[in-house]
């Protein structure tokens, strides 16, 4: 199994997923920051008021 | 960075599914007549369903705890479970027409398996058809949970039950075929099968709780 190469393509996929796994945990800090900023936006507001 | 106390189930989630995409191409696996190799498909195709099948039930279970309590934000966990229920549900059909091409030598027989799951799709599409179709957003949160309650119970009777009662299907684990059920399941591939279930499905609720909190988002912004 692995002395024909597949490794490679074992290899690839994986790193494929880590890509893709990495992409959602910076989609998930970057929905964090949104949240923090709207957070302090209505704080804001609600002073003003 | 990801907070460990918090965070440690998305990691665990990751590294499950890169252990079963690794394990599942390098374990050795039983040699079946027809599927052969392809029997690897089992980690990653079925396990589609499983995750699917989780989202619809937490959307189920979030449809009925709207309806005990009315409140906007369990709303919103039902939607978006089913939504990310049914782009798993659309996988699941997509790998296994793919799988079927090489091995049933066509991507759709009228098999009872593939029926019912293609009916418990177009069920949960009409869910959201029927969401989009009513203005009043407490009408719909209301009207829609029904609806979920309605829709999980017919997805269970579609893939789980009617298949099963079929007198004949040549989809493995149901009725009729000797090849592989998952009681039957080999022990190494077991291994890889039951962890790689439970990494998609900490991978779903993952994008799942993302996509509450952007829906989130887009109701503060509106009511400002």
């Amino acid at each position: 199994m692995l002395t024909n190469k597949l490794f490679v393509v074992i290899g690839v996929i994986t790193l494929i997923f880590i890509g893709l796994f990495v992409y959602l945990l910076f989609l998930d800090r970057k929905t964090q920051r949104l949240e923090k900023e709207l957070d302090e936006l209505l704080k804001k507001q609600s002073k003003n008021t | 960075m990801p907070k460990l106390k918090k965070d440690w189930w998305k990691i665990t989630g990751g590294l499950l599914v890169a252990y079963s995409l690794i394990a599942g191409l390098s374990i050795h696996v039983p040699q079946l007549p027809i599927i052969y190799e392809s029997i690897r498909n089992l980690f990653y195709h079925v396990s589609m369903w499983f995750t699917m099948t989780t989202m619809m039930a937490t959307a189920f279970i979030f449809s009925i705890k709207y309806l005990r309590q009315p409140l906007a934000k369990t709303d919103t966990a039902a939607v978006q479970a089913a939504a990310v229920g049914l782009f798993f549900g659309f996988l699941g059909i997509v790998t296994g027409m793919m799988w079927a091409n090489f091995t049933w030598g066509k991507p759709w027989t009228n098999d009872p398996q593939l029926n019912g799951a293609a009916t418990a799709i177009l069920v949960y599409l009409a869910y959201f058809v029927l969401r989009s179709s009513i203005d009043d957003q407490e009408k719909k949160a209301r009207v829609s949970a029904v609806y979920n309650i309605f829709a999980f119970v017919l997805m269970l009777v579609f893939i789980g039950i009617m298949p099963r009662l079929a007198e004949h299907s040549i989809h493995p684990g149901k009725s009729g075929n000797p090849a592989l059920g998952v009681k039957g399941l080999d022990p190494t591939m077991r291994l890889v099968f039951y962890p790689a279930v439970l990494g998609w499905i900490m991978i779903a609720f993952w994008i799942w709780k993302i996509r509450i909190r952007i829906k989130t988002i887009h109701q503060k912004i509106a009511e400002l």
